[in-house]
């Protein structure tokens, strides 16, 4: 066992877990967060998807221990107080959420590239998101909500 | 969700602190993650100490002077590709990262454990022998300096870690060409790295790397002979084809591979001809954006 | 009711927001698997390791003793009762065991289930679960299966599970009058669906009852409460299948699976503890369902005019070890082609084969993609055969509105023809058509096209196809809407919320939509068929339409109005004579509630298409109140040196009656579309000797956001007239006409026609190499 402490949504967290466990596991067993979805468990479709320092990663290659110090956001994070990100918003206007479980990933993927880069090209759009699989849109539209919520974001 | 083997993680401050770690007989690295993680997934009986590097700041350095190019070994593969002078002196190096996987991944990946892996498809260890660059390993014997070629051609049974990875900045034209299967989000079946510099318009020290999937990579050593000191425009495909194929003899490879090996000469020589010495850009071989 | 400032009245025909997008972008949006509940156990499926064996002896005791197990169940604590997904038509396919009995028909077949306190004492007690099986020849080829002295896998002469000779008229004789015959043989490969959310289903028994709750990752609760009632001898009314959120499901959700099974059964030999299993991705992979491949033969002869005179064939589907919805499916694939063609020669023999392989069953498009593909190349290729255009080939022999089929269908609006000359038009046809032959450099272009049309339903499943809705308007005025129909992803619920608030004539946003309880919102037989915005849209517009009259005979009697000329718009009562406004929306429900009249408002509709019997012996009956149609016209690119194919560009022109939802309708197309796209380049889920060579993302490859396509996604409107405010459905049909769309986009580019899927530079390569 292990105890990990990080800044998990903004707040210090401290968790006591087995060395082997994985931070999907601890963010939705542990902690209550189920936003973070087991989609495949080998890194390939991005539904585990959480920001760590501000990058996308994927939850299920992350060890909890390898977390210590760090700052992780998980998709119940980037709310404020009720009011959602540009990106949220963007995503429900423009029609890119349908089954949504790929949805917390994306948003996330997209967050970390709008924060690199405020207006990127739609290629850069795509490679931005291409650890998030989609079975539901064929991308047009959740594209189409990162270019619009980049545009938001500047004025 | 089913849980991983057991172990014990470790996460020492030091490099010193790592060896130690690494002399108890079942243990190993965790980098960053991508590779050890999904492969003890599959494993019921896993190590019994994980030693994780990430706390080790010496190891997530740049340093970049005139002449040279030192990378620690967990700078991860996206940093890599975003660093200026990666992009401008080795663009091959940088194609060689925007093709890799996916997003993600190649924020968790690092340059050392793509190399470390000794995968037959890791993407790094040809373009860095196409760059001539050189390891800097930590063992408990002491630091220990060798070529990338060497590294993937010999396996080391001590424990060792890599702490830099050492490029010199040549003004060199250098490609790297991938092939999949599927989609260019798989790992390679084959690729192929080379570098060359100009003199006088002829081509000299020129490296051409196979990476071919089914072996470690290699230098084809007639085929770089076939191509020393001539110029780009003289040089006939079917020189170089005859060449590729005494070179790749022992490998068997299918034709489909066979045909992207002479393509890849091909378009190599194209682009040597088009562009003018050192300016060239790598990019990808097969279609993909 | 307070709505502030969003009010959006007369929703029908806009892009409002999907009413279940907020909790969806917050993650907050519940699936089956971010479930807990107290006492909650992790229940796993023992499977056959091998594809065709007799199960000599089983001893679960070792397994019962683990510590941390609370419940080991096999064949022998149920009541051996088997069922299948197409018993109402065809009985004899009724032909699984949710836990197997005698014999294992495929490597994963499912023998026993455990129940225990964590997934590792779960994963142990399976180990400890002694089986002896004795392994019997196994074949995995449809054709091999079907040849005398193959091993038998079911009590059926051949392994035919299902054999449909579908004939009309003379096709000989119509051959020997054509001008020009061809013969064709088509290779559809096994695919995957790919939900994003695995299969996963908590069972919980509540003792002092016996009575069942599961909630399971679904498209169809009902039919699943239906299997379970059967195969557990229960009633019906003693099982409540709930869905929550479901991560799609392409028709790989449709039915009970031993797993839905076994964890109520495990719960209830556990004591009422609720039991979960869920499925990885790689059993998601193996074990649940995938696409029938086929061998698709056609031999077809037109006149030099370009009409068609006679269709012929031959379909060998592998069904794997179980019927599923084979049977269904491969009628529903051989005879798409009537709403599509006018053809009255026809003669195809369809073969739904058993092989020791994954069971296959309903996967979006239901057999439409593997025969849209060999149809729609197959034309095209009869169509070069005459010299004429393809898209005068398709305008030529398309159906119109208002006909009857050979096979008595009954199309009432037709768009089709519109929808083939609104595509050539907007994707410049003219002008692309055979320049890739002029062409002689490296990287060339072509443009192609396939046609297509759906059902909105399909009665084959039940005696009736109803859908209901009741709908409750409080006192406060807030509406509920209690619906059956299971939202997966392609926004049934919004759509709803929409027709429902444009009958009763308020704002969407008042709408608050209840869904897919078996116990507490009426039947709906499941997503499948894009049926639910054309039944289920009517059964909701007819429950608002009720609840709504309610509301104007209450105005009527108080205001001693006559309530024929009373109607609610835009949140008001209205006259309708002259628009003027009687009171509001909220002031008349207050009314209603108030001392005089104190009217509780329960709206009730239900809606069963209008269609004739089948007769399954011929084929003959219309199956569907409507139907959809759809022109899709492909452009590419194809590199000659490396095989490498880019799609430029699809346009897709689209019947659909009239939007609900444009935006909810576009996000389908543009998914089918691409899911076309995979099906037609990558997908292609590999088996040998039964077992799946790549089950992983890593290895069958699905499109990325960089593999996204062009696509211009049109509507014609023809508005039905059964449909809810002109409304056909939209589900599935985008993509059944891709595959061969791209596939002769790339014989115009460089004269080859690809006839196998999935077209990999490799078979381009050769096919070009042979071409020389």
């Amino acid at each position: 066992m292990i105890s990990v402490t990080f800044i998990l949504n903004g707040h210090k967290t401290s968790v006591d877990v087995p060395d082997h466990e994985l931070l999907l596991e601890t963010l939705r067993e542990r902690l209550g967060l189920c936003g973070t979805k087991p989609g495949c468990l080998e890194g390939e479709c991005g539904a585990c998807t959480v920001l760590l320092d501000g990058k996308n990663i994927l939850s299920c290659l992350k060890l909890t221990a390898d977390v210590e110090g760090a700052a992780v956001t998980t998709i119940e994070g980037i709310a404020e107080k009720g009011t959602l990100h540009p990106i949220q918003q963007s995503f429900i206007d423009e029609g890119a959420v349908q089954c949504g479980y790929c949805t917390p990933g994306m948003v996330l993927a997209a967050k970390a590239l709008l924060d690199e880069k405020a207006r990127p090209t739609d290629e850069e759009i795509q490679r931005g998101l291409d650890g998030n699989l989609c079975r539901c849109t064929g991308y047009i539209k959740i594209i189409e909500a990162v270019r619009a919520a980049a545009h938001k974001k500047e004025p | 969700m089913p849980d991983l083997c057991p172990f014990t993680y470790h996460a020492p401050l030091s490099l010193k602190e790592a060896l130690a770690l690494l002399k108890r007989p079942q243990s190993c690295l965790l980098a960053g993650g991508t590779i050890l993680l999904n492969t003890l997934k599959k494993t019921k009986k896993g190590p019994d100490d994980v030693v994780s590097l990430r706390r080790i700041g010496a190891l997530g350095t740049v340093k970049e002077t005139k002449t040279k190019l030192t990378l620690g070994a967990m700078v991860p593969i996206a940093d890599l590709e975003r660093l200026p002078v990666v992009a401008e002196t080795f663009p091959s190096l940088a194609a060689a990262c925007r093709q890799m996987a996916t997003t993600p991944l190649r924020r968790m990946a690092t340059i050392g454990g793509n190399i470390a892996s000794r995968f037959f498809w890791a993407d790094l260890p040809p373009v860095l022998m196409s760059l001539q660059a050189r390891l800097i390993l930590e063992t408990p014997a002491g630091r220990k300096e060798m070529s990338v070629d060497t590294f993937v051609s010999r396996k080391t049974q001590d424990p060792f870690i890599i702490a830099t990875i050492e490029l010199l900045k040549y003004r060199r034209a250098a490609f790297y060409l991938r092939h999949t299967r599927t989609m260019p989000v798989d790992i390679p079946e084959m690729a192929v790295a080379f570098s060359a510099e100009e003199k006088d318009g002829c081509l000299t020290d020129v490296h051409f790397v196979l990476s071919p999937g089914v072996a470690a990579p290699m230098r084809l050593k007639k085929t770089e002979k076939v191509l020393e000191g001539r110029k780009p425009e003289g040089i006939r495909q079917a020189q170089i084809g005859a060449a590729l194929t005494e070179d790749t003899a022992g490998l068997r490879l299918d034709d489909h591979k066979r045909t992207c090996l002479e393509n890849d000469a091909h378009e190599i020589i194209a682009r040597l001809r088009s562009s003018s010495a050192g300016m060239s850009s790598g990019k990808a071989g097969n279609g993909a954006p | 009711m307070n709505l502030e400032n969003r009010k959006t009245t007369s929703p029908v025909g806009k892009a409002v927001p999907r009413i279940d997008a907020r909790p969806k972008v917050t993650g907050e949006a519940m699936y089956v698997y971010d479930m807990r509940l107290p006492g909650m156990l992790v229940g796993k499926m023992l499977r056959s390791p091998h594809a065709h064996a007799k199960i000599v002896a089983l001893d679960t005791s070792k397994a019962e003793k683990l510590a941390g197990v609370k419940a080991v169940v096999t064949a022998a604590d149920t009541p051996k009762i088997k069922f299948g997904s197409n018993e109402y038509f065809f009985p004899y396919t009724v032909d699984q065991l949710p836990l197997e009995d005698e014999k294992v028909r495929y490597i994963g077949d499912e023998i026993a289930a455990v129940a225990a306190v964590d997934e590792a004492t779960a994963e142990k007690a399976l180990s400890l679960i002694e089986v002896q099986y004795e392994v019997l020849p196994a074949v995995f080829d449809p054709v091999a299966a079907m040849k005398p002295g193959a091993p038998a896998i079911h009590d059926k002469m051949n392994n035919i599970g299902v054999m449909l000779p579908v004939q009309y008229g003379d096709a000989d004789t119509a051959l020997k009058e054509s001008d020009y015959v061809r013969e064709d043989v088509f290779i559809l490969p096994s695919a995957a669906h790919c939900s994003l959310e695995p299969h996963v289903a908590i069972g919980q028994v509540e003792t002092a009852t016996g009575r069942i709750t599961l909630w399971t990752s679904t498209q169809a609760p009902f039919k699943v409460r239906e299997a379970l009632a059967k195969t557990l001898q229960m009633e019906q009314a003693d099982i409540r299948v709930i869905k929550l959120n479901v991560g799609g499901g392409f028709g790989g959700k449709l039915e009970m699976l031993p797993m839905d099974f076994a964890a109520c059964l495990l719960s209830k030999k556990a004591g009422g503890l609720p039991v979960k299993i869920a499925c990885s991705r790689q059993e998601e992979f193996c074990f649940t369902r995938r696409k029938h491949p086929m061998i698709y033969k056609l031999k077809s002869g037109v006149k030099s005019d370009g009409t068609l005179m006679a269709i012929t064939g031959e379909v060998i589907a592998d069904g794997g070890a179980y019927c599923s919805y084979g049977p269904t499916l491969i009628a529903a694939s051989i005879m798409r082609i009537f709403m599509v063609y006018k053809i009255r020669n026809f003669r195809v023999f369809g073969f739904r084969v058993y092989t020791n392989n994954p069971i296959c069953g309903a996967i979006r498009g239901f057999g439409g993609v593997q025969s849209g593909f060999a149809v729609e190349s197959h034309m095209d290729m009869l169509a070069r055969g005459i010299g004429m255009d393809p898209v005068a080939f398709r305008l030529k022999n398309a159906t119109d509105p208002d006909t009857v089929t050979v096979n008595k269908l009954v199309l009432s609006t037709n768009g089709l023809k519109e929808c083939i000359r609104r595509a050539a038009e907007a994707s410049r046809w003219q002008e692309k058509y055979g320049q890739g032959a002029k062409s002689d450099g490296d990287v060339v272009r072509g443009i192609g096209i396939g046609v297509a049309a759906d059902v909105m339903g399909s009665k084959m499943y039940k005696a009736h196809e109803s859908a209901g809705t009741i709908i409750k308007v409080e006192e406060d005025a807030s509406v509920y809407v209690f619906t059956g129909a299971a939202d997966i992803g392609q926004g049934s619920d919004t759509a709803l919320a929409q027709i429902a608030a444009q009958e009763l004539g308020v704002a969407y946003e008042r709408i608050r939509i209840k869904a897919a309880d078996t116990e507490s919102t009426p039947f709906d037989t499941g997503s499948f068929a894009s049926r639910v915005t054309f039944i289920s849209g009517n059964a909701t517009k007819n429950a608002a339409a009720d609840v709504k009259r309610q509301i104007l005979e209450v105005v009527a009697r108080e205001l001693k109005l006559d309530q024929a000329g009373l109607d609610i718009r835009d949140e008001e009562v209205v006259r309708r004579s002259d628009k003027s406004v009687v009171m509001s929306f909220d002031k008349a429900v207050g009314l209603c509630y108030s001392f005089d009249y104190g009217h509780l408002l329960i709206g009730r509709g239900s809606y069963n298409p209008t269609t004739t019997p089948i007769d399954f012996r011929t084929g003959e009956g219309n199956i569907s109140g409507s139907y959809g149609f759809e022109a899709q016209i492909a452009e590419v690119e194809v590199d000659k040196k490396t095989g490498r194919v880019k799609v430029l560009k699809v346009t897709d022109v689209h019947d659909i009656g009239c939007p609900i939802n444009p935006q909810s309708v576009h996000g389908q197309i543009e998914g089918s579309i691409l899911m076309g796209v995979g099906y037609t380049f990558h997908e292609n889920l590999r088996l040998d000797e039964g077992k799946v060579l790549n089950p992983s993302f890593a290895k069958y490859r699905i499109p990325r956001s960089t593999d996204k396509v062009d696509i211009a996604s049109i509507f014609v409107e023809t508005k039905d007239p059964q449909g809810p405010f002109g409304a056909k459905g939209m589900g599935e049909a985008s993509l059944l006409p891709t595959a061969a769309a791209l596939a002769n986009a790339i014989h115009d580019a460089i004269g080859v026609q690809i006839k196998e899927l999935p077209i990999t530079p490799e078979k381009i390569l050769a096919a070009l190499k042979a071409q020389k």
